[in-house]
């Protein structure tokens, strides 16, 4: 077997990196439940103002649903998609990020888990 | 006035665990969890390893709300198309009491909560506890707001991501008030629905039994270090990545580009998994943390008025070829039982009364697992595990293997080769060998 195979197989294939890519990942959490509560009571809050100035954004690298976005310049957050596993809340080191559990019975509803 | 003798945070299998025991001895628990219904905040890959459930439920393995149980096991390496997977199939495996179940948390973790209320516990769902109640540096009880329940003894199962252990600085690091990203992993799962026939046949299974395999995965972009894992279910595959939350590169780029969800899919769509995938239904999407504090970075785990178990306590492990957190649960949960069953005849839940619970926990299996793998994390995040092994691997063999019409490599200096050729010199290689004592 030449090398040249041997390298090549080293990369993923092209087509499947921009299928990921171009992934949305608000199709998929589609089909998790939630009983959301009112933004008044929203569990994490998120100061926008200090996250221009953050060196990472690993809240948007760690959150498995996408609730970060950093768009023209600024952080755009929405709890409603949080699964609450408190990921962001260990990746921001920069006191962005407020965390606390969302009230009894408010937030992610697993039927399987 | 005291509502309990003790008063539970969490049910997860800790906690429930702890109620059923103190419940069985006559004691009055409240057991509360913040989800409605118990469970529908309990997520993890699925497969509960060993039988420390059958101290407190016998016939467990009978009655629980099982999937399959476990008869084969499968270890991969993972790189970017090619898959070297190592396939066990363990007969005794079939005897009862079975090695280990595949499960699914939300209807296991509401079964594991009626059983501690038939054995005599009070179990409140829907109540989100947000502070201890703190006395002349003695817990007594619990607060959610203004509403209080006192006891004498709190037991903290509040999981992976535990707020009361960070507000009452429990912690291994005083002062804390985040967790590290260096102690924790995070993982990723999506449910799939499939016909329990086509299971069957896919994975040659019979009908009650199950398949869980771990896979090191080398095809994951910017040396982000994230193992795989596939379960089956009844009709349905437990399916997802476990990602350490410290080998993110630290940039914005990266961060931009590098989402923990992006790497469920490149799990997902690598040629040896996306097979076992056909025609399966996504039905459900989660995550959770998980910590991976090890021997020397557990937090606290008794004091004035208080106990520590399950995730909250540190004991999840992993070592790459297992990743277990549901029967340490179990355990602690039922050692802190005992511990406090033997305080209640002294009548007194001081520290020192309650630090039975660390002797018992130190002469437990927990602890000498802990203790003899402490420097694991050597080998589970080294980044050659994940960024050269399995593509050197892969290679090695297809090499070997592979008919091109020019004479054959040996094996052992050929799989070396490609070592060398993923950029592995000798020395690494050796420091490396080194460190799998660590296994």
């Amino acid at each position: 077997m030449s090398t040249a195979t041997i390298e090549k197989s080293n990369f993923i294939k092209k087509s499947i990196k921009e299928t990921i890519e171009k992934m949305d990942i608000k199709n998929k959490i589609g089909v998790t439940q939630w009983d959301t509560d009112s933004h008044e009571n929203a569990h994490i809050t998120v100061d926008p103002s200090i996250c221009n100035d953050c060196p990472h954004h690993l809240c948007i690298a760690g959150c498995p649903t996408q609730c970060f976005k950093f768009y023209d310049g600024n952080m755009v957050f929405q709890y409603e998609d949080c699964v609450e596993c408190g990921t962001c809340d260990i990746m921001c080191d920069q006191g962005s990020v407020s965390w606390t559990n969302p009230r009894g019975t408010y937030g992610v509803k697993y039927v399987q888990g | 006035m005291q509502n309990a003798d003790v008063i539970i945070v969490g049910a997860g299998p800790a906690g429930s665990s702890a109620a059923i025991r103190l419940a069985q001895n006559g004691i009055n628990a409240i057991l509360i969890d913040r989800g409605m219904p118990v469970g529908s905040k309990n997520l993890s890959g699925g497969v509960l390893w060993g039988n420390d459930l059958a101290e407190i439920i016998p016939n467990w393995q009978e009655e629980a709300p099982l999937e399959r149980y476990i008869i084969n096991k499968k270890v991969g390496f993972l790189s970017h198309e090619d898959a070297t997977v190592i396939d066990m199939h363990f007969d005794e495996w079939n005897n009862f009491p079975n090695a280990g179940w595949s499960l699914l948390r939300a209807p296991f973790d509401e079964w594991l909560a009626f059983k501690a209320q038939e054995a005599g516990a009070s179990v409140l769902s829907g109540i989100n506890i947000t502070e201890l109640i703190e006395e002349d540096g003695k817990i007594v009880g619990v607060k959610q707001g203004n509403e209080e329940l006192r006891a004498p003894v709190v037991i903290i199962a509040e999981g992976a991501n535990s707020r009361l252990m960070l507000k009452h600085d429990l912690t291994y690091d005083p002062g804390k008030t985040r967790y590290d990203h260096s102690d924790y992993m995070i993982g990723l799962k999506e449910v799939f629905e499939l016909d329990s026939q086509i299971i069957e046949e896919r994975f040659m299974l019979d009908e009650k039994q199950g398949m869980a395999g771990e896979f090191i995965l080398g095809n994951i972009p910017d040396g982000i270090k994230s193992g795989g894992y596939f379960y089956t279910n009844k009709n349905t595959l437990s399916v997802g990545v476990v990602i350490h939350l410290d080998s993110f590169p630290q940039n914005q780029e990266s961060s931009n580009q590098n989402q923990s969800y992006k790497i469920v899919e490149y799990f997902k769509k690598h040629p040896y998994i996306a097979r076992l995938l056909k025609d399966a239904k996504p039905i459900e999407y989660g995550a959770k943390l998980i910590p991976e504090y090890g021997y020397n970075k557990f937090p606290k785990h008794y004091g004035n008025g208080f106990l520590v178990i399950g995730d909250a306590a540190g004991f999840t492990f992993s070592n790459g070829l297992v990743i277990q957190g549901i029967n340490y649960a179990i355990k602690s949960g039922i050692l802190a039982a005992d511990a406090f069953l033997e305080a209640k005849i002294r009548n007194e839940f001081t520290a020192s009364s309650l630090s039975n619970y660390q002797s018992k926990l130190t002469k437990s299996y927990i602890y000498k697992d802990f203790k003899k793998f402490r420097n694991v994390k050597k080998i589970t995040k080294n980044p050659n595990l994940f960024h050269l092994y399995p593509s050197a691997i892969n290679n090695g063999f297809k090499e070997v293997l592979t008919e091109t019409g020019e004479p054959k490599g040996n094996l052992l200096p050929t799989i070396l080769k490609n070592f060398r050729k993923s950029g592995a010199n000798l020395i690494s290689l050796a420091k490396d060998a080194l460190n799998f004592r660590n296994l």
